[in-house]
């Protein structure tokens, strides 16, 4: 065998314990009673809807990799979609959902709405970009996978979009039955388009075209360590919409107009995260060409010591390079979700980070966040306890994207996503 | 009431508008007056920057001394010292501005409360001033929120915190804008536990978000508690403390402090000049003004804080200046061609000049930033001020300034150098060939222009696939299989099919590799990870993928239009398939239409060439780049173009190739066996060489 064959058979068998090890996550935490997954694996943990989005678009990963039965799979998709289409919904505090929307955090059991969390947009698209992958994925004429597909479209078309502009031309981030509609202030590109995507290709309640573009002119396009970018700081913002859509190739007007394509956008953005940890300009402990990945993830908080006797630690926060938040805390998974655009990158520094950093990987699932800056009691540096739904979502199905393509090519044949993405302005390619 | 003598120009108020409009006038020599209900010198002499800058300056020091400290924290700050220190500082500049000294420069200063009682008269106390024109400079005061329980408790504003005896333990500052966190991080710097509340989502919801985001982290960094999206419910006074009621979303707390501080912005003083009687409009925002600066009275006009929207000692002293120009000496300036660069002085400062990108996306203008963050200036290391960056805006596909962004401890003084290049309408690329000493924060400018020009020479950063509107690149690049050498031509039509080429290896498993024939070409196949290699090192080219400047019904063409037809002509040779793809304009019946002959020529032998090639009957002209320096091929030759007659091609080309000093020339006679036209909608037709 060649060297350069055998590395690559060295990395398909990382990747694969990795995923694996991933995937697990949902089949070890989810309740199989109404499918819902915690949020993280700490005693307790309510619901992350958005969790359960990437559980759902995960179990056909598993059935082809042969981790999973294609039935216990539909099983479970379905056990999640009927608890949804059944749950309540309705502007009482204690509600599953509202206009189509659901609380961010809701109780394993109950399916309640928790911690008194908003009803959260972002997310709901997430978990209807879940239903929609496995409604395309369960395509057998078996009563199971029929109903995944009624269920899936039933939840999609059910969600008032419309609603959740409150007037104005973007859509808001939250709502709460107590406040009303949250003000979040977000500015600039950030994780949102398969949002707008799905908002505009709803065959209810659509947003107008007008939406999309309102939403992207705050972007901005810098020319940052000799790559030009459309910036955002935080690693998972050029990753979480490309779990689901391939962006390879397809171009909106802003990215025509740059001749760029998003894919390519989150290619830059790693090198330019990697050009920051090699700069490393706060000295932070560990930070290097392999180490490196500043996204949102669990991190010390600010009750703990001081870090440089300065900054405070910023506990579960996006972290962002080049202008900061950096607290030293870094999402090792997020630099394994960026396979896909940049794979020797992601690989050598998962590898390194791993090698390292031994503690940051249990049961082949890597933990949130990782500070060598800070050590804590007797462990040489803090590492986030368990693990966390969304870190370990986003690595399955990137490692998939990268692997063979399915959750892209499942969803490149879903209707209300190519609906949404032309009505957002984008050509070309598969498109 | 008395009437004095007519004035030329009656100004109302002092402050930084008011004495420049009045010195100006009175340097121009009309009679001029200025009447002042308060302090000579306005808000930023007795209230605003000038005091504030002092507070920062000692908090800055005080904070460095603590970061030096080894053992422990300093000495606590004086704050009785710094606060006599500061009230020296402002008598100091004040007798500058003194009354009598602007009596003296021949300003009648009349001291008391103005009024208009007529379109062409003011009173002040008991006299009454007819004026030929009048100019409103009386500024703008702190704004005094209306919330349950805080004018019962007490509070303070930018018009009284200056005259502080002691350091309040525990304070809350109303409002995140800049003079908040002014002097917010301020006193939490010389001991005072700080929290500030605002009520917006956005931190300096006016400035650019990552400045703002290194902002709020430095804010962290001195242990200032921010509170956005955060509403104040009611302060409640309980056994000398002031406790405030703070509702965020649905999340209620309380902080309980010993001083308030509002900052929440300023009201122009438009009240009790009776404005009306002068049909002169105005709202709560100040007085309407048009782009002259004139109000609704043609005699009246508006300089400052009472009429801007933006509040600045310079902006009031600029607008001032503008009045006085139109007022009295018929000029028609406007306030909106003004380039207008603020900062805020906190620390890290940030300092703004022209467009936010989000003005330019309003103005659908394409913008394109260039930034280097502070990490990355030498200086900066050094001297351990690393936070921060500089962004410059240029309109897309020039190097025009639009605006720019600092962020640093010295952004406030840098940002003139881009404010003046705006002005004078000086580009990033005459920047990044000015000298900047070294090692110094202001090398950052540079390196942000250096970097622009970077961008511009190599067009690397192409997306790695190509669109697949490009018809024509992926009809050059659709018979390309893998194993085969595959020549790139130099050009725009070539650089087109590259990045189809891109796009096909990374989406196929195609493994090629590329013969490029310029360092351009080069540099292109590596952004885009395609493999190179020279041609020497090839047994044969598979396929050229190239463009042309004219093709004529033959298929014979003219090229070199980039200086790369010698190595274009040698890779078409070695290249067992020739494909030029070209733009349907580029069809012409003769070859010479519209298209010049470049012929590479060694240096030493210009002239010669330049005679024989003349006696061929062709005129021609050297080279030169845009700056006018001579144009040089990859071989470092020059090239001349020629203004083709209609000739015997095939004996021209004959001669050219025979000449000794000629190293190449454009005409490619033979070379095309595939040309692919692509039509104005794109639609995409083939010519083969049958």
């Amino acid at each position: 065998m060649k060297d350069a064959e055998r590395g690559s058979a060295t990395d398909e068998a990382f990747l694969d314990r990795l995923q694996r090890g991933a995937f697990s996550y949902f089949a070890d935490t989810v309740n199989p009673e109404n499918g819902l997954v915690p949020d993280t694996s700490r005693p307790g943990s309510p619901v992350s809807i958005a969790v359960v989005g990437f559980a759902l678009s995960s179990y056909p990963v598993g059935v082809e990799r042969g981790w999973m039965k294609r039935a216990d799979a539909a099983r479970l998709s379905l056990a999640a979609l009927r608890f949804f289409v059944d749950s309540e919904q309705s502007d009482r505090r204690d509600a599953t959902g509202h206009k189509g929307f659901y609380y961010h955090f809701l109780d394993i059991r109950s399916g309640r709405r928790v911690w008194n969390s908003e009803l959260s947009m972002i997310d709901t698209a997430f978990l209807v970009a879940g239903a929609l992958l496995a409604s395309e994925y369960f395509d057998g004429r078996d009563k199971a996978e029929r109903e995944i597909r009624k269920l899936a479209a039933r939840l999609y078309r059910r969600v008032d979009w419309r609603w959740a502009q409150n007037g104005g031309e973007t859509i808001m981030q939250g709502w709460k039955p107590e406040i009303g509609f949250l003000q979040y202030g977000w500015d600039g590109y950030d994780e949102a388009i398969a949002l707008y995507v799905l908002a505009l290709g709803a065959p209810k309640h659509a947003i107008g075209d007008n939406c999309y573009h309102a939403w992207t002119s705050t972007y901005q396009w810098e020319n940052l360590y000799g790559h030009d970018v459309l910036y955002a700081g935080p690693l998972f913002v050029h990753q979480f919409s490309h779990a689901w859509i391939d962006f390879r190739g397809i171009r909106d007007r802003f990215m025509r107009e740059k001749g760029s394509d998003y894919f390519e956008n989150s290619r830059r953005a790693v090198h330019i995260q990697r050009a920051y940890a090699e700069r490393n300009p706060l000295d932070r402990a560990g930070y290097g060409e392999d180490c490196w990945g500043f996204s949102a993830c669990d991190g010390p908080d600010g009750e703990r010591p001081a870090i440089d006797g300065a900054l405070r630690g910023l506990g579960y926060a996006a972290r962002a390079a080049p202008y900061g938040p950096d607290d030293g805390t870094i999402a090792c998974g997020s630099a394994l979700a960026s396979l896909p655009f940049e794979p020797d990158l992601a690989i050598a520094a998962t590898r390194a980070m791993i090698e390292r950093y031994p503690q940051v990987m249990t049961d082949d699932r890597l933990a949130s966040g990782f500070n060598p800056s800070l050590a804590v009691a007797d462990q040489p540096m803090w590492v986030s306890e368990g693990h966390y739904g969304l870190d370990q979502g986003i690595v399955v199905l990137m490692i998939e994207n990268h692997r063979t393509g399915l959750p892209w090519r499942l969803l490149r044949g879903c209707a209300p996503f190519v609906k949404g993405l032309r009505r957002a302005g984008f050509e070309g390619g598969w498109l | 009431v008395t009437r004095a003598a007519r004035h030329d120009l009656v100004i109302i108020g002092a402050g930084p508008a008011g004495i420049v409009a009045a010195r100006e006038a009175a340097d121009l020599g009309v009679r001029v007056a200025l009447i002042e209900c308060a302090l000579v010198g306005g808000t930023s002499l007795n209230t605003g920057s000038v005091p504030s800058k002092s507070l920062i300056r000692a908090a800055r020091h005080f904070a460095e001394r603590k970061r030096a400290a080894v053992d422990g924290a300093p000495t606590p700050a004086d704050f009785t010292s710094i606060m006599w220190g500061l009230r020296h500082v402002r008598a100091r500049i004040s007798r500058v501005d003194a009354a009598r000294r602007l009596h003296e420069q021949g300003v009648d200063v009349f001291l008391g409360k103005a009024r208009f009682v007529a379109a062409d008269r003011i009173q002040v106390d008991d006299r009454e001033l007819p004026f030929k024109k009048a100019i409103i400079a009386t500024g703008a005061r702190a704004e005094r929120p209306v919330l349950p329980g805080l004018a019962e408790s007490g509070y303070l504003t930018d018009e009284d915190v200056f005259d502080l005896e002691a350091l309040p333990a525990r304070l809350l500052v109303v409002g995140g804008g800049p003079l908040g966190c002014e002097l917010a991080q301020a006193l939490c710097r010389l001991g005072c536990k700080t929290t500030i509340v605002q009520d917006v989502p956005l931190f300096l919801p006016k400035e650019e978000r990552d400045a703002a985001q290194i902002l709020s982290d430095a804010l962290a960094r001195d242990d200032i508690d921010v509170r956005l999206n955060t509403h104040i419910l009611a302060v409640r006074t309980e056994k000398g403390e002031k406790q405030v009621d703070l509702i965020s979303d649905d999340y209620r707390s309380t902080v309980t402090v010993d001083q308030i501080l509002v900052g929440a912005g300023r009201r122009p003083n438009v009240d009790d000049l009776d404005l009306e009687a002068a049909g002169i409009d105005y709202d709560a925002s100040g007085v309407h003004v048009d782009d002259h600066l004139r109000t609704t009275n043609k005699r009246v006009f508006a300089a400052g804080d009472v009429c801007l929207e933006y509040k600045f000692t310079h902006t009031a002293e600029a607008s001032a200046r503008i009045v006085v120009a139109n007022a009295l000496r018929g000029g028609r300036r406007r306030w909106s061609q003004v380039i207008v660069p603020w900062c805020t002085f906190t620390d890290p400062e940030i300092a703004h000049v022209g467009l936010q990108v989000r003005d330019a996306h309003e103005r659908d203008i394409p913008i394109r930033t260039f930034t280097v963050p502070m990490h990355d200036v030498d200086r900066a290391v050094t001297d351990r001020e690393e936070i921060g960056f500089v962004k410059i805006h240029v309109e897309e596909g020039s190097d025009r300034i639009l605006g720019a962004t600092i962020v640093g401890w010295h952004a406030g003084e840098m940002i003139h150098e881009l404010t003046l290049a705006m002005e004078a309408g000086i580009g990033l690329e005459r920047i990044a060939s000015v000298l900047h000493t070294y090692p110094t924060h202001g090398t950052s400018i540079q390196q942000a222009a250096l970097a622009y020009v970077r961008a511009r020479s190599q067009p690397i950063e192409r997306p790695l696939r190509a669109p697949v509107e490009d018809r024509l690149a992926c009809a050059a690049v659709a018979g390309i299989q893998s194993g085969m050498t595959v020549g790139l031509g130099t050009g725009r039509a070539a650089t087109r099919a590259a990045r189809a080429l891109a796009s096909r290896v990374l989406i196929e498993p195609l493994e090629i590799v590329c013969v490029a024939t310029s360092a351009a070409t080069e540099a292109l196949a590596r952004s885009l990870d395609l493999r190179t290699v020279p041609l020497e090192s090839v047994a044969r080219i598979d396929v050229l993928i190239d463009g042309a400047d004219e093709v004529d019904p033959a298929l014979r063409m003219i090229k070199g239009r980039g200086g790369a037809m010698t190595e274009e002509k040698r890779v078409a040779h070695a290249a067992a398939h020739r494909t030029y793809a070209v733009q349907s304009k580029k069809l012409v019946e003769q070859l010479g239409t519209t298209a010049l002959l470049p012929i590479e020529v060694e240096r030493s032998k210009l002239a010669s060439v330049r005679r024989r090639v003349a006696k061929l009957g062709l005129e021609t002209t050297v080279r030169r780049r845009e700056d006018r320096t001579e144009f040089r091929t990859d071989g470092g030759n020059p090239v001349i173009d020629a203004v083709l007659p209609a000739l015997d091609l095939e004996a021209l080309a004959a001669s050219l190739d025979a000449m000794s000093g000629v190293v190449g020339h454009g005409l490619f006679l033979d070379e095309a066996d595939l040309v692919l036209i692509e039509d104005e909608h794109g639609e995409v037709s083939r010519r083969s060489r049958t």
